[in-house]
């Protein structure tokens, strides 16, 4: 017998298809029935797969869940989306165009992937065709078969955007066992720059499920500076990849902050394809209550004298469990590749579990690779002083978690939002005579 | 250069890969319940260890070989194994003397010390010829301690109480798809039974040599030590050149009772095929110490230079409180060589502490990997653990990786792990040199001194073998 | 005798000895001082054979034979001895193994019986004692871990043990307070002897206040530009490089 949450898709997707952007496309009526399938072949990875390992999947295929339906109100965007001159709102794994602002000023070519579904001259349909057809996991071909929506971006060459583009993907929450998928692509050609702050966030304690998969591509020269705050709500599941491309002399500098979420996977797929291309990653799990966050990242070496530099922190408390999985890979003849990584963890609580695998893959002997990764505890040492300073408990631990994540917390552009951020993740530091906040 | 010239040389490289010309008494290839209740009958066991042997064989039936994530293997065609191979003697030996003199000039040849220069080295030996053990000195002198030390299948004979007792308590037959193999088909190995207090007055040692061709060898080893004992054990062992692959899968199990400690040394130097990658033992084996016993010590220390495959992950069960595991590890791989190998560290008892060394070399187009696991359950209170894992590499077509598992479920735990990868640099070479050093024994000087933390942890002796070893193996890899 | 004709040196095809000859008999110490940059290390290198250093022209000799012909390790054999200005760490590689190695080989090759362990402590207790070290320094990694000081010490103290013939020290001054600079100097004058030549390359006049030279010479752009005896290290002290850019280029005008 067919798992409910196969059928469930199945049954949706029968129902839904002629209404999906570019079903009047026979190449794409293909691919989605073909990814479709494919999906249904493999089913959600369980814990025998070694990508899976510590976070199998199985066991949702019990769950089902249903395809959004109409357009829904978005949630209020907070705060310190109010004020930003760029923002690309999807609602529900839909474009929101009366909540994204993207003035013609902006030098940066935006379209929603419906719309390109519906119309597109032959060489956009050789890109999405490319987007939509790539990756071959149970994530992968789910997320083709049932997105309709996402971006496609690009920043010609030699511009420099000033302004970062904030995207905001959201849930509305309207009901409960909803699904989502986006699928999107950017685009840096040679020596374009831009920043992107993703935002991830939804309207409720509704159980959801959503997908959100992109590739990203930097041409030689180009600059990416990324950051992504997730902070979904506590009933929901969120499967993100994200497969970065670098070429000669690109740059990526990515800030990654998980802190929502029942079940997260955010993956980092990192390819450094050109001379020099150079890939700085770090992040950061903050988990309380029963959360599950599984941070996954890659970094692949293919030429000479790439380098790379990866960081991540997470902090499990309560119940929850942080997941790590870092692999640095240098491919035969990536002579002079510089790469490292650290993974360092606290868990401060009985029922939270850290699991975290740091791989070296190493193929060629002219290069420096290490990495490390730590487990442990607050510094009982620090809390007392602290405590001795008139400190309370509550607050010396988010000082001190506050402390641990700051080499990576420091990266957040913009004091609005690095505070909102740090307030969101419980990390304030109110001083002792003006009152504590839990 | 003619054929007999290569092969001269490819001999002096592998120093063990002569055979011995001796009768063997082997049973034809295949398995099935009739082959082993035939080698059980040949060992004159007992109805309960043909019936567990049965019981192993059935289960393994219903198994799948492990897919290996970073090992090349050609498919192992289990039918065409013979699983038993002896060489031929008249009546079991009861001494030394009685031993056909060809077995003991081999071991003679491979520099296992069985006669007078066991007195001098201070060890006490089994030798294991293919399928059986042929020879162990100082039985004797052991004894007045109240020491076991003999053949698995005299211990089944004559200790069978204390081998029903614990055989497959720490490594179940269930447990993995060559260990449910090697429990159905195991044919020797060695038995150690260290009694509560007793320190043993000489390191134990046991020398495996395969022999035969078509065979496969699945040793087993037992090493009890009651409370307050202690033993240190150094097993070796080699092949002949051969162009095929043999299998090699043996179980070994450790049980430390409280404040007992363990040391388990192992020199491996299994044919490791030649420079084409034609040839060599598949080395596929199952190693768990298991401390059972409050403030128990079970240390593994390893240096794999030989077979064409290694896969193996001796590893420690922490279940007595405080107790503790150590893993050392040196393994090279040259020209087509594969190892997969590390540890586990199952932290379960309060305080338990574990540290692991590992020092990967890969040379040729070698492929070395680290694999690892430090799992510290809900249970164990304050556990620590760590493991630092280098590799170094020779040459840019070899590869070097490093998988650790680190899974943590106690907030008083703190693990920490931390891994390198780098190479002889040009600096270091030139500097040597420019001391007089020529490369080769510049290169053999930087490998020596990137071991050196492992290397302290072996018996004299064997460090030195391990020393040379590892110069042999090398050769030709710089240059 | 070092003999060093019309030497020219290129690194990754940039020249950076251009020209170069020097003359050092035994029995004499011969110091180079010049600029940053004026080729005093690659002059250091090609005497020791470190790859990468490329003859284009000229020749090195000593005591008639060509040096250049030579691998690293015969020229240590022969007894060239070069104090790297930063040596570098072999980690685990116990520093008293490696020395006794090296002494050892040295030995073998002029037939002379080996130092057992215990003979070859005594010795390197002596020396220690010379530039004012313990036994600790022995029992560590090969210049694992070592301060700069202690680094420096290390490469006195092998120079002490394998008594060279020749010994070429790159900088040994830099990075050493003065108390270490004057135990440095002492090992050197331990050693002086009517068989030895010894090339002392560095860039102040300071250490040439405790090893006093037989000869200076001026190593600017590739090529000795001055000579002259112990005073014109003062001179350098005193004046700097300025003056002998100004010398040059009027003697180029001139010619």
């Amino acid at each position: 017998m067919i798992a409910p949450l196969l059928q469930g898709f199945l049954d949706e997707f029968e129902r839904l298809e002629a209404a999906m952007p570019g079903y009047e496309q026979a190449w794409l009526r293909q691919l989605r029935r073909d990814r479709l399938d494919a999906f249904v072949t493999s089913g959600l990875p369980g814990r025998r797969e070694e990508a899976w390992k510590y976070t199998p999947l199985k066991g949702l295929e019990q769950r089902a869940f249903a395809l959004p339906r109409g357009s829904a109100l978005p949630p209020p965007l907070p705060p310190p989306l109010d004020a930003v001159r760029h923002r690309l709102v999807f609602v529900d794994g839909r474009f929101a165009p009366e909540s994204s602002r993207l003035p013609a000023d902006a030098e940066i070519e935006f379209l929603p992937l419906s719309e390109v579904f519906r119309n597109h001259d032959a060489a956009a349909r050789f890109r999405i065709a490319r987007l939509m057809g790539s990756g071959e996991d149970a994530l992968d071909h789910l997320n083709a078969a049932l997105a309709t929506d996402g971006l496609l971006l690009r920043v010609p060459a030699g511009r420099s955007v000033r302004e970062p583009v904030h995207l905001v993907y959201l849930g509305s929450k309207q009901s409960s066992g909803r699904a989502w998928h986006l699928r999107g692509l950017i685009e840096l050609e040679g020596g374009a720059r831009l920043r992107i702050v993703e935002h991830f966030y939804d309207g409720g304690e509704e159980a959801e499920l959503s997908s959100v998969i992109n590739e990203i591509q930097l041409a030689a020269d180009a600059e990416l500076e990324l950051v992504r705050f997730q902070d979904m709500g506590a009933r929901s599941i969120l499967l993100s990849r994200t497969r970065l491309q670098v070429e000669a002399r690109g740059r990526l500098r990515i800030t990654a902050i998980d802190r929502g979420g029942e079940l997260v996977r955010s993956e980092w797929l990192t390819t450094l394809r050109g001379r020099e291309a150079h890939g700085d990653i770090a992040g950061v799990a903050r988990l309380r209550g029963r959360q599950h966050a599984d941070q996954v990242v890659e970094v692949r070496h293919l030429e000479r004298d790439t380098s790379a530099e990866v960081r991540f922190r997470g902090v499990a408390e309560d119940q929850s469990r942080a997941v790590f999985t870092g692999t640095l890979h240098v491919a035969p003849g990536a002579s002079g590749a510089e790469t490292r990584l650290s993974s360092r963890n606290l868990l401060l609580s009985p029922q939270a579990e850290v699991d975290t695998r740091p791989v070296l893959e190493i193929h060629h002997d002219e290069v420096v690779a290490a990495h490390g990764a730590t487990v442990g505890q607050l510094d009982p040492e620090a809390l007392f002083y602290l405590r001795s300073r008139g400190f309370s408990e509550t607050m010396a631990r988010a000082i001190l978690i506050g402390a641990f994540l700051e080499e990576i917390s420091i990266r957040l552009p913009e004091p609005r939002f690095a505070e909102w951020v740090s307030s969101r993740m419980g990390l304030d530091h109110p001083l002792p005579w003006g009152g504590e906040k839990t | 250069m003619s054929n007999r010239e290569i092969h001269d040389r490819l001999a002096r490289r592998y120093e063990h890969g002569f055979e011995t010309a001796i009768e063997t008494d082997i049973v034809p290839p295949g398995l099935d319940e009739s082959v082993i209740r035939l080698i059980s009958e040949k060992k004159e066991e007992p109805e309960w260890l043909t019936e567990w042997r049965l019981k192993a064989y059935r289960h393994w039936l219903s198994m799948e070989e492990p897919r290996w994530a970073k090992l090349r293997i050609e498919p192992i065609d289990y039918q065409a194994i013979s699983y038993y191979a002896a060489p031929q003697q008249k009546k079991r030996p009861r001494s030394l003397e009685e031993v056909d003199p060809k077995l003991l000039q081999t071991f003679e040849r491979l520099g296992v010390p069985l006669h007078e220069r066991a007195r001098l080295a201070g060890v006490a030996v089994d030798a294991v010829f293919d399928s059986v053990s042929v020879a162990t000195t100082f039985k004797e002198e052991l004894a007045a301690a109240g020491v076991i030390f003999c053949s698995f299948s005299e211990a089944v004979r004559e200790h069978p109480e204390l081998v029903r007792k614990y055989l497959g308590t720490v490594v179940p037959y269930t447990d993995n798809f060559f260990a449910a193999l090697n429990s159905a088909v195991f044919s020797d190995g060695s038995f150690v039974y260290v009694p509560k207090g007793v320190r043993c007055p000489l390191e134990l040692s046991t020398y495996f040599r395969i022999n035969a061709r078509d065979t496969g060898q699945f040793e087993r080893t037992l090493i009890i030590c009651e409370e307050g004992a202690y033993v240190s054990y150094l097993e070796g062992c080699t092949a002949p050149m051969r162009d095929e692959n043999q299998l090699h899968a043996a179980v070994v199990e450790l049980i430390a009772l409280d404040e007992a400690e363990i040391k388990y040394s192992t020199v491996q130097n299994w044919y490791p095929g030649d420079e084409e990658g034609r040839g060599g033992i598949y080395n596929f084996v199952t190693k768990r110490g298991d401390c059972r016993g409050r403030r128990s010590r079970i240390s593994w220390t390893q240096v794999e230079t030989g077979s064409a495959i290694t896969w193996k992950y001796p590893s420690c069960i922490l279940r007595g409180e405080e107790s503790s595991g150590e893993f050392h590890s040196v393994a090279l791989t040259h020209h087509r060589q594969q190892a997969d190998t590390g540890t586990k560290m199952i932290h379960i008892g309060k305080r338990t502490r574990s540290k692991i060394v590992s020092k990967g070399i890969s040379a040729g187009h070698g492929q070395n990997t680290y694999r690892g696991l430090v799992r510290v359950l809900p249970t164990a209170e304050g556990a620590r653990n760590h493991t630092q894992c280098d590799s170094l590499l020779i040459g840019s077509h070899c590869g070097a990786h490093t998988f650790p598992y680190i899974e943590v479920r106690n907030p008083t735990a703190i693990v920490e792990h931390e891994a390198t990868t780098s190479r002889i640099s040009e600096e270091q070479l030139f500097y040597c040199r420019s001391r007089g050093i020529d490369e080769e024994n510049a290169v053999a000087l930087i490998v020596d001194g990137f071991c050196r933390q492992v290397f302290k942890e072996l018996p004299m002796e064997f460090a030195i073998e391990a020393k040379k070893l590892l110069e042999l193996s090398l050769e030709g890899a710089v240059g | 005798m070092l003999e060093i004709v019309d030497l020219h040196v290129s690194v990754g095809g940039t020249p950076i000895l251009k020209g170069l000859d020097l003359r050092v008999p035994r029995g004499e110490v011969h110091a180079i001082m010049g600029p940053n940059g004026a080729g005093k290390s690659t002059l250091a290198y090609v005497l020791a054979g470190k790859e990468g250093y490329e003859r284009t022209r000229g020749d090195i000799r000593w005591d008639g034979k060509d040096l250049l012909s030579l691998a690293p390790e015969q020229r240590a054999i022969a007894g060239i001895f070069l104090a790297f200005q930063y040596p570098v760490e072999i980690p685990g590689v116990n520093n008293a193994y490696f020395l006794r190695t090296a002494v050892n080989l040295k030995r073998k090759a002029r037939g002379e019986p080996e130092l057992d362990a215990v003979e070859f402590l005594r010795a390197a207790r002596e020396r220690l004692r010379l530039i004012g070290s313990d036994d600790g320094l022995l029992q560590r990694g090969l210049n694992e871990g070592f301060s700069g000081g202690e680094k420096k010490r290390n490469e006195i103290l092998q120079m002490l043990m394998l008594e060279p013939e020749l010994a070429i020290l790159d900088e040994t001054d830099s990075g050493l307070d003065i108390d270490a600079l004057r135990l440095v100097a002492s090992g050197v004058n331990a050693l002086r002897s009517p068989e030895r030549a010894f090339l002392v390359i560095t860039h102040y006049q300071r250490l040439l206040e405790h090893i006093v030279p037989d000869r200076v010479h001026v190593l600017a752009e590739g090529r000795i530009v001055a000579s002259g005896g112990p005073d014109l290290a003062q001179r350098l002290e005193r004046e700097g490089y300025g003056w002998l850019a100004e010398r040059r280029r009027a003697s180029e005008a001139l010619g």
